[in-house]
């Protein structure tokens, strides 16, 4: 867990600077009280750097002074999967949310349906696109017909 | 006699009785699946709870948690396979009992425990919470900073992993609670002019990113689980099989009542506690981990009870002991109900309704437990990809419908990133999340203390229940400190002695 501390730590310091600059540059108003709206962001900005360069130090004294405990591969994959595979998720995920609002809610979500089950490992025969155009149908009917929450409609608005 | 007449008004004016049910039945499904535990399948039905009314909307967040507690143990009793962590415990002789051919004794176990549990801590609750609701008084704005810092303190020093790391959780948390408009001058602060962001990130967007899709996430590269088979039909025990297990179901809901009022304890280190002193105090202990039915009854006991005592903290001081008390806390902030003390006075129908509503639960779950036993299984039976596909698509469409934005949509999965990378790297999440939700309150009660005072940050000690609290936080990061350098230097010695040893 060292290395990760230590990428953490490093990672977080980053996150602190952007957001003390942006901190900083928020205007000052007439209403301000003593202490301001940058007030409070930046002391948390100050903070999390203080935090996060004591993760960087002490990953590294583990790493220098060979204390560091080595990871268990089954153990980590049982708590954080595979990131790789993570990552295929989100993209699938953002793939959902470029498509939705262009090809309306019923066929994107029946695709990310189909996607993610076959990216999971369910073998291609026709149920898979049976299961997900019988899964958009039914959050269909529970959110739009249902309970009339309206999902985003796509180019078929004028159609609907 | 005034909270029993609000109580059965809460629950005859509203539909409170059904979100009940409801909660139950589907904190039971929920439970039972693998990877869904409580609170995400409670943050999963947060944004239903917007149309409805506080009092319905909490109580079927609250029953869902009682629900998934037992619904937990379905699976790790049929398939060694938890579906929440406090069931790993029951898993132990759950599993060796439906090894037997004796799974729906073991099934039935869980149940009555299970109830048992839960009434014991609705009990714990309405009596503590009462007296709380006193304490009110003293709270003025410095108290109520103090009281933000001493909670993110207890959760960021307590919960899993270092103290640093719970801090630096709590701070992101804080950081994401300032973008929008500054709660005094109205200023914007990190909207990058973008509309959507200028009344905030809202609570309920980074919850369901940080449980329900970084849980994906993780998901998406594990195997799948078993399947359920042989006896799973349920065998309620008789009163003589309880009465033997006296002992266990007093162990089990004492470490309830305990570690449901420790803020950061949750039901997880209940039910192992449990388990391990009703071993201790067995009469047989021998049968521990070979199918003892104390085994089960204890942990069991212990969840439930933890269910109602975790909201003690979660609705007396505004500090959550758990993921799912987080999100019902998300719950009552989302309806414009400020979890304190002052909840008590403000909005007695949604506090005596949650207790109401919470007796109804679980009286409810004795009968739906059976009912949602043949679903349950035929639903953790399914293949996990569709289940896991499904959830997605429910996911978004569930976050689509707060404010009907795609932009929501992306806020909902960068949080399930950060929630990721966060169990990645081995942060615990529950700093995170009540620092988002008592961001607002921490800087709006700090700058009002300061304004009241002309600047002068002495109000903090002059205010003797802000500067008992703040003592408190100082004293708790002290003993963190302490405690953990004490395990790193433990750590140290084994590791020597142990390469000496080779």
């Amino acid at each position: 867990m060292a290395y990760r501390d230590v990428a953490a730590g490093i990672g977080l310091m980053i996150v602190a600077f952007i957001y003390w600059r942006f901190a900083s540059a928020i205007p000052l108003s007439p209403l301000d009280d003593t202490i301001g709206a940058g007030g409070l962001p930046t002391t948390l900005a100050i903070l999390l750097g203080i935090l996060a360069a004591s993760l960087v130090l002490r990953g590294g004294w583990q790493i220098a002074t060979s204390r560091a405990v080595p990871i268990d591969p089954e153990k980590d994959r049982r708590r954080v999967g595979l990131p790789g595979r993570a990552a295929t998720m989100v993209l699938i995920g953002a793939g959902y949310l470029l498509l939705v609002s262009t090809l309306g809610y019923v066929i994107t979500v029946a695709a990310l349906i189909m996607t993610v089950a076959l990216f999971l490992g369910i073998g291609w025969s026709w149920r898979v696109p049976a299961v997900a155009a019988g899964g958009a149908a039914v959050l269909w009917l529970i959110f739009v017909f249902i309970l009339g929450i309206p999902q985003p409609p796509g180019l078929w608005e004028g159609l609907l | 006699m005034d909270a029993l007449g609000i109580t059965w008004q809460a629950l005859t004016t509203t539909p409170a009785v059904f979100a009940a049910i409801g909660g139950v039945v589907l904190g039971i499904i929920g439970g039972a699946l693998p990877g869904i535990s409580a609170s995400i399948t409670m943050a999963l039905l947060l944004p239903f709870t917007i149309g409805m009314d506080p009092t319905s909307g909490i109580v079927l967040l609250a029953s869902t948690y009682v629900g998934a507690e037992y619904g937990g143990s379905i699976p790790a009793i049929l398939i060694r396979t938890p579906g929440t962590s406090a069931a790993a415990a029951a898993a132990i002789d759950g599993y060796e009992m439906q090894k037997q051919g004796r799974g729906g004794e073991a099934l039935g176990l869980s149940l009555v425990a299970g109830v048992y549990g839960g009434l014991v801590g609705i009990i714990v609750l309405v009596l503590l919470a009462e007296p709380l609701s006193r304490v009110a008084l003293l709270f003025t704005p410095p108290a109520y900073f103090a009281l933000g810092v001493l909670g993110l303190s207890v959760i960021a020093t307590l919960s899993e992993g270092s103290a640093v790391k719970g801090f630096c959780a709590a701070i992101i948390g804080l950081m994401i609670a300032t973008i929008g408009a500054d709660p005094m001058s109205g200023a914007m602060r990190f909207t990058f002019d973008r509309p959507e962001l200028m009344s905030g990130i809202p609570p309920i967007l980074v919850m369901v990113g940080v449980f329900a899709i970084s849980e994906l996430l993780v998901q998406a590269g594990q195997p799948a689980w078993a399947k359920a088979g042989g006896d799973t039909r349920i065998k309620l025990p008789s009163f003589g099989t309880m009465w033997k297990c006296r002992r266990a179901l007093g162990i089990g809901s004492f470490f309830g009542v305990f570690e449901g009022c420790m803020p950061g304890a949750g039901t997880s280190i209940a039910s192992f506690m449990s388990y391990n002193e009703a071993r201790r105090w067995s009469d047989k202990p021998e049968e521990f981990g070979h199918g003892s039915i104390e085994g089960i009854v204890a942990p069991e006991a212990s969840n439930n009870t933890v269910t109602a005592t975790a909201l003690v903290p979660t609705i007396s001081f505004g500090i959550p002991g758990s993921n799912s008390t987080a999100i019902l806390l998300g719950g009552l902030l989302m309806h414009g109900l400020t979890p304190g003390p002052l909840l008590f006075t403000k909005a007695p129908d949604v506090i005596y309704g949650l207790f109401g509503g919470l007796f109804v639960a679980n009286f409810a779950q004795l009968p739906l437990g059976f009912l949602v036993l043949t679903p349950c299984i035929w639903l953790v039976n399914r293949p996990k990809p569709y289940l896991m596909a499904f959830v997605l698509a429910l996911v978004f469409t569930g976050a689509y419908s707060i404010d009907n934005t795609i932009f929501d949509l992306w806020i909902v999965l960068a949080a399930g990133i950060l929630g990721y990378l966060l169990r990645f790297c081995g942060f615990p999440f529950l700093p995170l999340v009540l620092g988002l939700l008592l961001g607002y309150m921490v800087e709006s009660n700090y700058r009002r203390s300061l304004l009241i005072s002309s600047g002068d940050h002495m109000i903090f000690l002059q205010d003797a229940t802000a500067a008992g609290l703040l003592g408190a936080a100082v004293l708790l990061v002290f003993i963190s400190m302490w405690r953990n350098m004490r395990q790193a230097k433990r750590a140290r010695q084994e590791q020597e002695s142990s390469s000496a040893a080779d």
